[in-house]
């Protein structure tokens, strides 16, 4: 009999059954985090109220798990009952027992020498659907494995990582299909967004970010531009499972820095797209920053939130973008209703009423370099924000800085960087950061905390009325979600690449966070 | 995406495979350099806030290679930045600039006496903040190897002029704690919550920002007053001469 029970223990130990039901309906257990993002609404929030300003001064680690390699370390956790599934880089996928830190299993995937990615042999985490974990390869395949015990279920080729493309971003699983949008914007490649089928593998359906000769957004890219007109995909969308709509940001168009090649808008570059979940055709699209030369890349997390905007109920995306503005958008219909600026620029003169900016010519690239806010890296990037849906605000790591943006030749070749110039940043007192809290349907700015240095870590709110946030200083902290004042910090000892978030295993809560080569999980004792 | 160093390792493995170096328009090469490299490292090369570039023999880069991988990297721990942006002709273009630069040139012969130099720098208190080698003290700058680092030009402003290139290093600060104790020094560290401090007296202060009343740093400033009332030109010229010579290990 105890033979029995103990065997019946681990069973419950190592299932991982994660129907799509249960990710849509996330919020009946806050203990679990089912998704990127954990809820497909993009908005990175933890109803999980356990720690709180009044208890959060307790917080201590409960244990760290380290990595063997020295790339950062940007995953963010998936946990499902009592387990924590989490890519490492440079291509390893493992399990890990949330209680002790321990690994179950993990899955090593050899990566090529020859590998060509332009921002580090990084990766962001897995999706889970039903029994098997999916992730994304630097060689640009989606590998599905057994959540039991890491076995190679199917791998599947999106593309090939000699020309430059590469999947660093966590897949996003829907009702049996698994999404993913490809990463090489610095390469010249073309983008996509792609579904496969989550039982076989097998391609579903392409959305060409970048639309070919003769199709409709064409003529915003003259002769055979578009061919190599990158528009990336590489962070996980939003999904709306009522309308089976799925939100995805795209990256820069090709060259970055020299648009010379390139008269036009350069569709669907530095937009978000809603595309129909069942056939990839596309819905609607917004494009944040026409015909770019700065890198503002749209691959920030759109959030789904529904709200009032001047008296009327409607459905909304809200994306803060790296370009410096806050945007609000009509979700059904893709209408423009708002942009705010929440971080210093001087790319544009201003927004006209159809959300255009009006890109201010002297702040384009030049040999000798211009000085142009924000910087490449953006007034924010991959690193999520977060929506809380009870104080109605969206918390966004901010970037304040400048670069000096330089525009050079840009020829293709086919896996060689095609770029065309970029960037030399200005550091030192001169750049700080901020994580900054914006009325969710307008973008004004309601409390900041300042920053030492520009971040790459995100945030994450929680209901117990606390926001985490992670510097370059190695600090890991929560502020009062209401007034940003700061409750308790620690120092992790590493510059932080990080996404945060929070699960509960024997009914303890836990914050987690990768910093420098490992991942933190805190607990108040 | 945000391009960072490993983007552009792959020109440098392009250049090492190259079997013949390949033909320089150095008009176009010193266009590259004056736009982007004459800023620290001076017209021609021959030095400012940088070292000078015209020497027979570059300390860190023995071969091409070493030089492209450095215009792409930088050096980690110096103020020499990356410089991938040049794109790979910007490199290749910038490197054979300051090769050429070394082509003619001869060791530089100092102004004046280092040793004489060496005596005013002795004399006149410098070790009280400065370090060389073993001797003096670990508050301002290690000097070592400053003749490597800094142009003769480089060193004579920062005698001068003090506040013209401050080092991020060594930002001054003045705190006052909560109980009212004065604390000034140089700033070791910092981060969001603490900050390290290093007084004049040898002491490391670890404060948490919480426990401060007042926190004053000073980021353009240099800790280090200006010589300009202190040594006449000649003795400008041996100090100058002497801080030229400091190598480091060689």
């Amino acid at each position: 009999m105890r033979f029995l029970l103990a065997a019946a223990f681990t069973a419950t130990i190592v299932s991982a059954q994660a129907p799509y039901q249960r990710i849509v309906n996330a919020d009946k257990e806050p203990q679990n985090w089912l998704t990127y993002s954990r809820t497909y609404d993009g908005g990175r929030y933890s109803p999980l109220a356990q720690i709180t300003p009044a208890n959060v001064a307790r917080l201590k680690p409960l244990w760290i798990y380290q990595i063997e390699q020295m790339d950062h370390f940007e995953t963010t956790p998936i946990a499902v009952d009592g387990i924590l599934y989490v890519t490492e880089p440079p291509d390893s996928i493992s399990a890990l027992d949330a209680r002790s830190g321990r690994r179950l299993w993990r899955y090593v995937r050899p990566v090529p020498a020859d590998i060509q990615v332009c921002c580090g042999r990084v990766n962001r985490g897995v999706a889970i659907l039903d029994d098997t974990v999916y992730a994304g390869t630097l060689d640009g395949h989606l590998i599905a494995l057994n959540a039991r015990n890491g076995a190679l279920e199917w791998d599947t080729t999106v593309a090939d990582y000699k020309s430059g493309h590469a999947l660093t971003g966590a897949p996003l699983a829907i009702d049996g299909k698994v999404v993913v949008g490809i990463a090489g914007g610095e390469y010249g490649v073309r983008g996509f967004i792609d579904a496969y089928d989550a039982k076989s593998g097998k391609q579903l359906w392409r959305f060409w970010t970048v639309p070919g000769a003769g199709e409709p957004g064409s003529q915003s890219w003259p002769g055979d531009s578009w061919k190599h007109g990158g528009a990336p995909a590489w962070v996980t969308g939003a999904y709306d499972p009522d309308t089976n709509v799925l939100y995805w940001g795209t990256g820069n168009p090709g060259p970055d820095w020299n648009p010379d090649s390139r008269p036009g808008d350069n569709l669907y570059s530095c937009s978000v797209v809603a595309l129909d979940a069942a056939s990839g055709k596309l819905k609607w699209h917004f494009q944040f920053t026409p015909h770019d030369s700065h890198d503002y890349d749209a691959t920030e997390v759109p959030m789904l939130v529904d709200g009032v905007v001047r008296g009327e109920p409607r459905k909304l995306l809200v994306f803060a973008n790296r370009n410096a503005f806050y945007y609000v958008l009509d979700r059904v219909t893709g209408e423009f209703i708002s942009a705010q600026p929440y971080a210093k620029f001087t790319w544009n003169t201003g927004i006209d009423d159809s959300g255009r900016p009006r890109a201010d010519p002297s702040m384009a690239p030049s040999e000798k370099g211009t000085l142009v806010w924000p910087s490449l890296y953006g007034a924010t990037n991959w690193f999520s924000p977060s929506y809380s849906p009870a104080t109605r605000l969206v918390y966004v790591s901010v970037r304040e800085q400048s670069s000096y943006f330089y525009k050079t030749d840009a020829e293709y070749q086919k896996g060689a960087p095609f770029t065309g110039g970029g960037e030399r940043p200005v550091g030192g007192a001169k750049a700080y950061g901020a994580v900054r809290a914006l009325d969710a349907f307008t973008g004004k700015v309601k409390w900041e905390f300042k920053l030492q240095s520009p971040p790459w870590s995100g945030v994450l709110a929680t209901a117990g009325g606390l926001v985490f946030g992670g510097s370059m200083e190695g600090n890991f902290y929560a502020l009062d979600a209401l007034t940003g004042k700061p409750l308790w910090d620690f120092q992790t000892g590493a510059e932080m690449y990080s996404n945060i978030m929070s699960f509960a295993v024997d009914g303890r809560q836990a914050i987690a966070v990768t910093s420098g080569h490992a991942l933190f999980v805190f607990g108040v004792e | 995406m945000l391009p960072l160093l490993p983007l552009l390792m792959f020109f440098a493995q392009a250049d090492s495979q190259s079997a013949s170096p390949p033909k320089i328009d150095l008009a176009r090469a010193k266009r590259v350099f004056d736009t982007s490299c004459a800023g620290c490292h001076g017209p021609e090369g021959r030095g400012g806030r940088g070292p000078s570039l015209a020497v027979p023999k570059l300390r860190r880069a023995q071969t091409d290679n070493d030089l492209v991988l450095i215009i792409l990297n930088g050096i980690p721990g110096t103020e020499m930045p990356p410089s991938w942006y040049l794109g790979p002709d910007g490199m290749m273009l910038a490197a054979a600039y300051v090769r050429s630069l070394g082509a003619g040139a001869t060791p530089s012969k100092a102004e004046g006496d280092p040793a004489k130099g060496r005596q005013l720098f002795s004399g006149k208190g410098c070790f009280a903040c400065h370090s060389i080698g073993t001797e003096g003290r670990a508050f301002g700058p290690d000097l070592s190897d400053i003749g490597a680092r800094r142009s003769a030009a480089g060193l004579r402003e920062a005698l001068l002029e003090p506040n013209a290139q401050v080092g991020e290093g060594f930002v001054p600060v003045r705190a006052t704690t909560l109980q009212g104790e004065r604390i000034n020094g140089i700033r070791i560290n910092e981060d969001n919550f603490t900050i390290q401090i290093l007084e004049l007296s040898g002491r490391l202060q670890s404060l948490r920002k919480a426990a401060l009343a007042e926190l004053e740093e000073r980021p353009t400033e240099s800790a280090m007053p200006s010589f300009k009332e202190v040594f006449s030109e000649s003795e400008l010229r041996d100090l100058v001469a002497y801080l030229s010579s400091l190598r480091g290990e060689q």
